[in-house]
């Protein structure tokens, strides 16, 4: 009986259908083994028949077997190596009939994105009963892909045996008729089988990293395929040129004062399908085919791979992926430290320069790079040389080209005002690549730290060492960040012998650089979250309201729920001094940071001036207060004591800053702020408190009327304190409150007093000599650090000095010694 | 069997000349490229490795004008003898990859039977 539901995944009539079966019958492994087997016969043969004419010619015993078998054994041996050879042609001519496609550059109905390629073809010869996602799995691209998503072979196992709905799609045949590529097919499975859908999810990996880990395998899997495809263009373009030696010149001057990209990227791996900086480099081929004055300036921030831009472009040269006018280019980058170190006067740099000039120019196939344009001007200028006058014929000229380079703000500076330059070069604007070429380069440079350690990334952990250098790491820049924290992920696992990199291991790493709890909550965290009320508690007094406020802001934030193009929290603290405003948030420090000193302080009464905003976020070259602090201090509690009595300028500042996390200083620069928790207090606002205390309102009831008289008396605008996550206000505190803090800080002083081996003891007088002298209706319990001090620590010292407290004494005092 | 056996065939005969002739072409860019055939007959005059000595006045210093005369025919001279000799080497290799091209194509339409033949012919001598 003809089973046409088999017949589908069987199909005899497509492409691949008979090179696959040969793969499955008779493998590419097996078939070299038996072809080194029968070298060897070949061999043995030849040799046992030469040995039989040498008896023939000097006769004695050698030993040999009959001639006639030996020759039979070299006519069989040949014959099965021959039909091996031709069995190996077949199979290659299907094999790697896309990449051939590929490397023809094949467009309309044949490309390799219209043709089944041969991995979709291996996948479907696999499957039985039309159980596609089965044969998908086990395969060696499936399995492939499910390892580089993280998957365990064992879940995917237990879960392909324990499908309640196993989908058959020898039914469905025709939902495939769009599939060719690993990718097509992935996206169709996930697409069509909720099931699997589900048990990725259960599994923390989304659809989109599904799909974003066959994309990569498949990259690999084509660029490997390239690698063994020897007889095709990409392989044989890697060998480099001779002809081009006996054309052009060596430009020997030049070489011994630059560096040759060209020959530094030979023989590297094909851009074939480069992603980073494609639109970059068909710029730079385009300027720099011009008939003249191709001159282009590549402009771009530092880190953000100006460098690779150009060995990508001399790597596209050499690989003859470029267009006819720049093929045999060579490109040389100018060492310019080299050539002002050594050259002690300006006669010396410019005679050198133009020798330098046409010697480039009479070599016939020179691109110059001058890198960093502007530093190079500056310098040459110190010794009273303009060089840009001096090579300018030369930039005018159709003889040599060049690229220069220079990062963002020197190029503003120095060469966008200068018209005589700028007329000269085409600029180039080097943004930070978009997320998938990012991906693309990362999963790159982890391949290369795979090869070079014990070392496996999954994707999930491509993407978050991603996400997290872009918003946990605000001192540098894409793609730099991400390769540097790729880079310290890959020693610190392969220093702890753990070798398979998850999105929890980035998560951890990440957490620990910054202190920021990131990725799975932990059992310690979730008890400490859970419980966040009762552990400020302990060190804040009196203020459960606002204590219960931010602990639910912080628990939202830690969920994940939080916007992340937002700071972690934002806070107005309203309410008279000494009521634990600033505490409150130092506990905060302490709590979701670990470390009280994760605390920033701005006292931004210090900012009331014209100049104040100058002074916040910089100006003329010089670094503002906010801008240093966040660079220094980027993930943290950052309080803005007195928020109000800042120049509105200052405070229109933080509009911005709260409500989307970041904001730009004068040089245009972005300041992140997204990582921090901000908290503005101010006493605006105090006496209104004050008054609704007294007549036993509840502070929640009058709040929007208290908010309100602050905004009627023009001390913060409405759209400001409408920023806040949160409005909190600190209530005056009772004698009860009073007493539970001087008792916190007798304790802070004890546990001072113990490091010295003395023991203090606290009792009723000490605690009523601290509230005697340490509350002020005016200051609240501000006043009490100084009781401290001026009474009982002075009193301690007194006795120490004198000879009364030694190593471990006690120490008590009575009411009598306060009288 | 007889059709997987009839599929061989018909690739043998067919899409198997098309992609030894896909492979010859990438072969014979190669070369091309190997040897920048363009560029060097482009260049087959120019001094060897463009290396020209400044001729300076005639007028004012007749002497190094003729010395760097010499130096600079010499030079071209060396250019196109070196140029030729790589045109002549690829030339070579030009003419054994056709060689070579045309045997493997010829063989090709002949391996069939060298196998059977082989093989016959082996069994016959191994068990007779």
């Amino acid at each position: 009986m003809f089973d046409t539901k088999q017949d589908f995944f069987k199909n005899p009539s497509y492409r691949f259908h008979r090179a696959v079966a040969l793969e499955h019958t008779f493998s590419k492994n097996v078939r070299k083994w038996v072809s080194i087997i029968l070298d060897i016969v070949v061999v043995f043969s030849l040799v046992s028949l030469a040995l039989n004419k040498a008896e023939e010619l000097y006769p004695r015993t050698w030993n040999t077997i009959d001639p006639n078998i030996a020759l039979g054994l070299l006519f069989t041996a040949l014959s099965l190596w021959l039909f091996i050879k031709m069995l190996n042609y077949y199979f290659n001519s299907y094999y790697f009939y896309v990449e051939g496609l590929l490397e023809r550059g094949k467009t309309g109905a044949q490309t390799p994105f219209t043709t089944q390629n041969y991995e979709v073809s291996d996948i479907y010869y696999l499957t039985k009963n039309g159980d596609l996602l089965k044969s998908f799995a086990t395969s060696r691209y499936g399995e492939q892909i499910l390892m580089r998503i993280g998957m365990k072979v064992e879940d995917v196992k237990r879960f392909l045996s324990s499908r309640t709905n196993v989908i058959r799609y020898d039914g469905r045949a025709e939902g495939l008729s769009n599939v060719f590529t690993l990718l097509n097919l992935a996206s169709f499975l996930v697409e069509n089988d909720a099931e699997f859908l589900q048990f990725l999810f259960e599994h923390n990996v989304r659809k989109e990293e599904f799909l974003g880990g066959t994309e990569w395998i498949e990259r690999i899997v084509k660029e490997q395929k390239m690698k063994e495809h020897t007889w095709g263009r990409i392989a044989l373009g890697k060998i480099t040129p001779v002809g081009s030696d006996f054309a052009y010149g060596g430009a020997y001057l030049l070489s011994s004062y630059s560096e040759d990209f060209s020959r530094l990227v030979e023989g590297g791996s094909v851009n074939f399908q480069f992603v980073y900086g494609s639109d970059e480099i068909k710029q730079l081929q385009t300027i720099l085919s011009r008939g003249k004055e191709a001159n282009a300036i590549l402009v771009g921030e530092e880190g953000v791979g100006i460098r690779e831009v150009i060995l990508d472009f001399a790597r596209d040269i050499t690989n003859d992926y470029t267009n006819p006018a720049l093929k045999h280019k060579r490109v040389l980058s100018l060492n310019t430290k080299v050539l002002l170190a050594t050259m002690p006067t300006k006669q010396d740099l410019e005679v050198t320069m133009l020798k330098i000039m046409d010697d480039a120019i009479s070599a016939g196939n020179i691109i110059l790079v001058v890198e960093d344009l502007p530093q190079f001007i500056h310098g040459c200028g110190l010794i009273g040389s303009d060089v840009m006058l001096l090579i300018d014929p030369y930039l005018a000229g159709e003889y040599i080209q060049f690229i220069a380079t220079a990062n963002t703000p020197e190029f503003h500076q120095a060469i966008e005002p200068n018209g005589a330059i700028m007329k000269r070069f085409e600029k180039i604007i080097l943004r930070e690549p978009g997320e998938k070429p990012l991906i693309r380069m990362i999963e790159r440079i982890a391949e290369d730290h795979e090869r070079q350690y014990p070392i496996f990334f999954t994707y999930p952990a491509i993407v978050e060492i991603i996400h997290s250098a872009q918003n946990y790491f605000d001192n540098a820049i894409m793609p730099d960040k991400a390769v540097d924290l790729l880079t310290e992920i890959t020693s610190s696992m392969v220093n702890r012998r753990e070798y398979v990199v998850s999105k929890k291991n980035v998560l951890d790493f990440v957490s620990t650089k910054t202190s920021i709890p990131l990725g799975v909550i932990g059992e310690d965290e979730r008890e400490k979250l859970e419980n966040l009320e009762s552990y400020m508690k302990d060190l804040v007094v009196g203020q459960e309201e606002a204590i219960v406020v931010i602990a639910n802001a912080m628990r939202r934030s830690r969920a994940g729920v939080r916007n992340p193009n937002r700071p972690i929290g934002s806070f107005l603290f309203l309410g008279p001094t000494g009521v634990g405003k600033t505490e409150t948030a130092k506990t905060l420090a302490k709590v979701y940071f670990g470390n009280e000193s994760a605390m920033s302080r701005l006292d931004m009464s210090e900012y009331q001036g014209e100049d104040g905003l100058g002074r916040l976020i910089g100006a003329n070259n010089e670094a503002g207060a906010l801008s240093l602090l966040l660079k220094t201090e980027p993930y943290g509690v950052f309080l803005l004591d007195e928020f109000e009595k800042a120049n509105p300028k200052v405070l229109d500042i933080f509009l911005q800053l709260l409500d989307e996390g970041v904001v730009h200083n004068a040089d245009g620069k972005k300041i992140n702020g997204r990582n921090s928790i901000f908290i503005a207090t101010s006493n605006a606002g105090a006496n209104e408190i004050r008054e609704a205390m007294k007549s036993g309102i509840n502070l929640e009831d009058a709040k929007k009327g208290i908010i309100d008289t602050i905004i009627a008396s023009g001390n913060l605008r409405p759209e400001l304190v409408n920023r806040f996550d949160g409005i909190i206000l600190f209530h005056p505190l009772s004698d009860d409150n009073y007493r539970k803090i001087a008792v916190l800080m007798l304790n802070k002083l004890k546990k001072r007093m113990y490091e010295k081996n003395i023991n203090l003891v606290i009792n009723d007088a000490l605690i009523g000599v601290v509230m005697k002298h340490g509350i002020d209706p005016d200051f609240g319990a501000r006043p009490m650090a100084r009781a401290i001090q001026d009474t009982i620590e002075q009193k301690i010292a007194n006795k120490i000095i004198a000879g009364n407290l030694g190593a471990g004494s006690t120490i008590e005092f009575s009411k009598e010694d306060f009288a | 069997m007889f059709g997987v056996l009839k599929d061989y065939i018909f690739w043998h005969y067919t899409v198997a000349y098309v992609d030894q002739i896909y492979i010859l072409k990438n072969y014979v860019w190669f070369l091309k490229r190997f040897f920048s055939i363009r560029e060097v007959v482009k260049s087959l005059f120019s001094p060897w490795k463009r290396i020209q000595d400044d001729k300076g006045s005639l007028i004012r210093d007749p002497g190094n004008f003729f010395a760097s005369l010499i130096v600079n025919t010499i030079m071209r001279i060396v250019g196109f003898f070196a140029r030729m000799i790589l045109l002549l080497i690829a030339l070579i290799c030009f003419l054994f990859l056709l060689v070579i091209a045309l045997i493997v194509m010829v063989l090709w339409a002949l391996i069939p039977l060298i196998v059977v033949f082989l093989f016959g012919k082996g069994v016959t001598l191994l068990f007779t």
